[in-house]
C-alpha cells in the first residue's frame, strides 16, 4: 500500500479512533468509579444522585416553584436556572433505570456509528475506495444514523418524561416523546442523505474503476 | 420501437501469433516496450478490458504491425 492510498481514509480514521478510545474511556471510568463507590455509571453507583430537565420549558425568574404550580415529590430536590431541574438524592431502582435509559440510547448510537465508520475505513484501505463493499458499508452507516438518531431521541425522552413523572407532584410540562424529534431531525436526515448519495456515486465508480483495472 | 441489439462478438489480441511470427518471448517483449509482463499476459489471454492507444503505439513500433494485426473480430 502507498502513502498515498494510507492518506485516502484520512481523517476519518483518525478522527473515529480517537473518539473510540474516549468512549471507551469514558465508559471504562464509569464503570470503575461506579463499582469502588467513588463515581457512578448511568444512574447507578453508591454516589449516583439522579436528575432530570423539563423539557421544552423556560421559566423566566429564579422566583420559587410555589409560583410556579410545580412541587417536588417526597424526598426530591427542585430548582430553577431558566429551565426545571428535579433530583432525587437517594433513588429508586426505576429512578436509576429510567436516568439510565436518558444517556445510554445516545451512547450506543455513537458506539454504533464509531464501529460502522471503523469496518468502513477499513474496507477502504484494505479493497480501495470504489467497492461493492465500501458502497454497502456506506448506505448502512446512513441508515444507523437516521434511525439510531430517532429512535435515541424518543426513548431517551420518553425515559426522561417517566423520571420526571417520579420527582414531580403534578406532571405538567413532562411532554410526549415524539415533540423533540423535529429539533433533532434535520442533521442526521441531512447526514443519512449524503452517505446514501455517496453510496451511489461509489457504486457507479466501481464500474468505472473495473474498467481501469482492466487497461493496459 | 427499438429493435433489440444484437449481442456482438469479442475482439481478440492476436499477440501470441504476432511473437511466434518474430520468433519473440513475452519477456523480450516486455522489456522492449516497458510494459509488465503481468498486463503483456493480461492483453494476451484476453482479459483486457481496454487498450491505451500509446499501448497499441510501443507494441506496434516494436513488432512492426499495423493496430489491424494484433486486433481481430470475431464475431458470433
Amino acid at each position: 500500500m502507498t502513502t498515498t492510498d494510507r492518506k485516502l481514509t484520512e481523517p476519518l480514521g483518525t478522527v473515529a479512533g480517537f473518539f473510540g478510545v474516549l468512549l471507551l474511556l469514558i465508559t471504562a471510568l464509569g464503570v470503575v468509579g461506579a463499582l469502588i463507590g467513588f463515581g457512578s455509571f448511568g444512574g447507578f453507583g453508591r454516589q449516583a444522585i439522579v436528575c432530570a430537565t423539563q423539557p421544552n420549558t423556560g421559566y423566566g425568574g429564579s422566583d420559587w416553584t410555589a409560583h410556579l404550580g410545580v412541587a417536588a415529590q417526597h424526598g426530591a430536590n427542585l430548582w430553577i436556572d431558566g429551565t426545571l431541574h428535579a433530583c432525587a438524592p437517594h433513588p429508586s431502582v426505576y429512578q436509576r433505570l429510567m436516568y439510565t435509559f436518558t444517556g445510554a440510547p445516545t451512547a450506543l448510537v455513537w458506539a454504533a456509528i464509531l464501529f460502522l465508520v471503523w469496518r468502513l475505513v477499513r474496507a477502504a484501505d484494505r479493497q480501495g475506495p470504489f467497492t461493492q463493499l465500501v458502497a454497502t458499508r456506506m448506505r448502512l452507516l446512513g441508515w444507523v444514523v437516521l434511525l439510531g438518531a430517532l429512535a435515541a431521541t424518543v426513548v431517551q425522552s420518553a425515559a426522561n418524561a417517566a423520571l420526571l413523572n417520579t420527582l414531580l407532584k403534578d406532571q405538567t410540562g413532562v411532554g410526549d416523546a415524539f415533540s423533540t424529534l423535529p429539533r433533532i431531525l434535520p442533521v442526521p436526515l441531512l447526514v443519512w442523505a449524503a452517505l446514501l448519495t455517496f453510496a451511489r456515486i461509489i457504486r457507479l465508480g466501481t464500474a468505472m474503476d473495473e474498467d481501469i483495472q482492466g487497461t493496459v | 420501437m427499438t429493435a433489440a441489439l444484437a449481442q456482438p462478438g469479442e475482439i481478440a489480441v492476436r499477440l501470441d501469433d504476432l511473437l511466434t511470427e518474430r520468433g519473440m518471448t513475452l519477456t523480450e517483449l516486455s522489456d522492449r516496450v516497458g510494459i509488465t509482463i503481468v498486463n503483456l499476459s493480461i492483453l494476451k489471454n484476453g482479459r483486457a478490458r481496454a487498450i491505451r492507444f500509446s499501448t497499441l503505439a510501443r507494441l506496434c513500433a516494436e513488432l512492426q504491425c499495423q493496430p489491424g494485426d494484433l486486433l481481430r473480430y470475431t464475431g458470433r
